[in-house]
């Protein structure tokens, strides 16, 4: 787990940089070697512009969803997931790793119960955010896993969304989307 | 404020231009729509998670609800820095489909449908580009091979993997030279390109895929069958290398992380091919769950007078790279034929389609045109045990001289999403010239599947059907 700190004057900004999340009153700041934070394909960039000392406010970012970001980045830096096929194969659980399958259903999607999907989509905006690719193409396949073989009545349900077609504009869209209920 | 807090948003900022290119998508949606947590992600967040579904489910999201609507509805007129272009999921959902490789080329049908009687095709020519490496592994001179890597190629050994096509060997120019090229469609691209070619010459090979890996046994080289398999690693795009000690498949140098001394160690014993214990051609090959190949029928001793077909059914552990003992062979012989497994309820099917014997059989002899193997169950053995005492049950359709049609060319579609066996959509056989048929099994398992005769199909030999989606 990444190891969060209280004093970054002790940290060997050589080897690491140090990120704080955007908890107001009290940041969390959680020190991160420069290779593994390289994952973010934002650091990574901002890494090669700025020399020296490194305490990274990231905005829009939590402690709590960053921990699970750096978490990820700590174990798959040396250790690169394969790359998930498109279109899916199956379920999610069937083409990834043991980590990332407790990784996924641990916490984000919590107990694996899909209903509970909270903190699967602060993750998905946190890797959005820093550019971490890898983490992005996990949990995006992971939400596309919960949607995969469901009607829309069935999505709605999953993801709290409301219908608000008319049913004259709900026939209109399924006349206009024929071409692709072929098969 | 803190200056770095700036350089971090100002990054992202400069980032999403780069990896959107601008103007081209909003980067929300409008706030006043938004209930859901899952329509609050940004719109290239949500494509990202749109490319994992199948192109058919893709284009289903605009019936979930106004924001999704307007997505799907933006990505097919979507704006861009050089004008009006489509969205890569817009372009997918119009060419997904059914991509079949003949000798003279490509041919795609936007649908196949079938209905109790007939099967529905649209046949159009696609126009593909190719890309193809100045060294191709053959002596053909590159201004040949450069038309062979789509266009006439016959007999080569053809698997998907994502979105893309894969074929290994086969014939070129006019079928006079066997081939150790392959190469990849992307059918959504419209483009294709050459890869690093095999170690052996290979036509009608069988290969199947497994993840990112393609395993492709057997094969002709134009003397004798092949008793040699490889296996490709798509994310790589290499060939994989065998090692004899651990019984591993790996990339090269891949192992050779921690020091020299090991990696001189694997050097040596890795080879990029592995000996099979048996030389076959003209065979079929099929996945099985857990981690099974089978390879069905083929023949052996071809082109000598005593050549003839087998009813083999060898059997690949493709976790511990071990052939184990036969399975129980087929009750005829066959060679050309096609394959396809299926799960469904802890219920296992192969099928084995067409294909006829060698040598031929009298013509007045009815012989079956599908072969089953049916078992239950898995327990601790991975199932190894049911399928060994499971029985072949031979069937005879009413089509007259369906073997006959089928033969050389039945080929195969069979997509099936193993986690909802309800919802595989349909799976297909096809054989040759104006009289292709297809096999098709509902959403209700238990239902027969039923031959079909094609209405309008590509006309002559077909070495392969893909199904994008």
């Amino acid at each position: 787990m990444p190891e969060e700190i209280s004093d970054p004057s002790s940290v060997d900004f050589t080897k690491f940089i140090v990120l704080q999340s955007n908890d107001h009153p009290n940041p969390t700041q959680f020190k991160v070697s420069r290779e593994a934070a390289k994952m973010s394909g934002l650091i990574k960039d901002m890494l090669e512009d700025q020399e020296g000392d490194a305490i990274i406010p990231v905005p829009n970012v939590t402690g709590r969803t960053l921990r699970f970001a750096l978490d990820y980045i700590e174990h798959h830096h040396n250790n690169r997931a394969d790359a998930i096929e498109k279109p899916l194969k199956g379920k999610i659980e069937d083409v990834i790793s043991e980590w990332d399958k407790n990784f996924l259903y641990t916490h984000l999607v919590k107990n694996h119960d899909e209903k509970q999907h909270e903190t699967l989509i602060d993750v998905i905006m946190a890797a959005n955010f820093l550019n971490i690719k890898d983490l992005l193409d996990l949990t995006c396949a992971c939400v596309a896993s919960m949607i995969k073989g469901k009607t829309p009545e069935q999505i709605r349900a999953l993801f709290n969304i409301e219908n608000d077609f008319t049913p004259e504009e709900e026939e209109k869209i399924k006349e206009e989307n024929r071409w692709c209920e072929e098969s | 404020m803190n200056p770095v807090f700036f350089s971090l948003l100002q990054l992202f900022v400069l980032h999403n231009d780069k990896r959107r290119g601008k103007n081209n998508e909003r980067n929300k949606m409008s706030a006043a729509l938004v209930s859901s947590r899952l329509q609050s992600l940004p719109l290239q967040v949500f494509s990202e998670i749109a490319e994992f579904l199948g192109a058919k489910q893709i284009g289903e999201l605009s019936f979930v609800c106004r924001t999704f609507n307007a997505i799907v509805q933006s990505w097919k007129a979507a704006e861009s820095v050089s004008g009006p272009s489509q969205h890569p999921l817009a372009v997918l959902m119009q060419r997904r489909g059914f991509y079949w490789l003949l000798k003279e080329g490509l041919y795609f049908s936007k649908t196949f449908s079938s209905t109790a009687s007939a099967v529905q095709l649209t046949i159009e020519a696609g126009g593909f580009d190719a890309e193809v490496a100045t060294e191709l592994g053959d002596s053909a001179p590159p201004a040949i091979a450069a038309e062979s890597i789509i266009y006439d190629r016959s007999h080569a050994a053809t698997v998907m993997v994502g979105r893309a096509i894969y074929r290994f060997g086969g014939r070129i120019l006019s079928g006079r030279l066997r081939t150790r090229t392959c190469y990849v469609i992307d059918p959504v691209a419209r483009t294709a390109r050459s890869l690093p070619p095999m170690m052996a010459v290979r036509s009608a090979a069988a290969a199947v895929a497994i993840g990112h890996r393609i395993y492709i046994f057997g094969g002709f080289d134009g003397n004798s069958e092949q008793n040699t398999m490889e296996v490709f690693d798509t994310v790589s795009e290499s060939w994989l290398r065998f090692d004899s000690v651990t019984h591993e498949w790996g990339r090269e140098g891949e192992d050779d992380n921690s020091n020299c001394s090991s990696s001189a160690e694997v050097r040596t014993t890795a080879t990029r091919y592995a000996r099979m214990p048996f030389a076959i051609n003209e065979h079929a090959a099929v996945a099985v769950e857990p981690h099974y190949v089978l390879l069905l029928g083929g023949t052996i001793n071809r082109s000598q007078p005593n050549e003839e077909s087998t009813s083999w059914v060898k059997l690949y552990n493709v976790k511990t790279s071990q052939w184990e003992q036969d399975l129980p062979s087929m009750p005829y012989s066959r060679f050309l034929g096609c394959a396809t497994y299926r799960v469904c309820n802890g219920h296992h099917t192969v099928t084995y389609c067409g294909g006829k014997p060698l040598p031929q059989a009298p013509s007045r002899v009815k012989e079956p045109d599908t072969m089953t193997l049916s078992w239950s169950g898995e327990g601790d053995d991975d199932g190894v045990n049911a399928m060994r005492a499971a029985q072949w049950n031979a069937t005879t359709s009413q089509v007259d001289g369906l073997v006959q049609l089928l033969n050389a060319s039945a080929v195969l579609y069979n997509y099936f999403d193993s986690s909802r066996p309800e919802m595989t959509p349909l799976r297909a056989i096809a054989g040759t010239h104006a009289y292709t048929r297809a096999l098709r099994q509902g959403k209700n398992d238990v239902a027969e599947p039923q031959w079909c005769r094609a209405k309008a199909t590509p006309t002559g030999t077909i070495f392969g059907v893909c199904c994008v989606e």
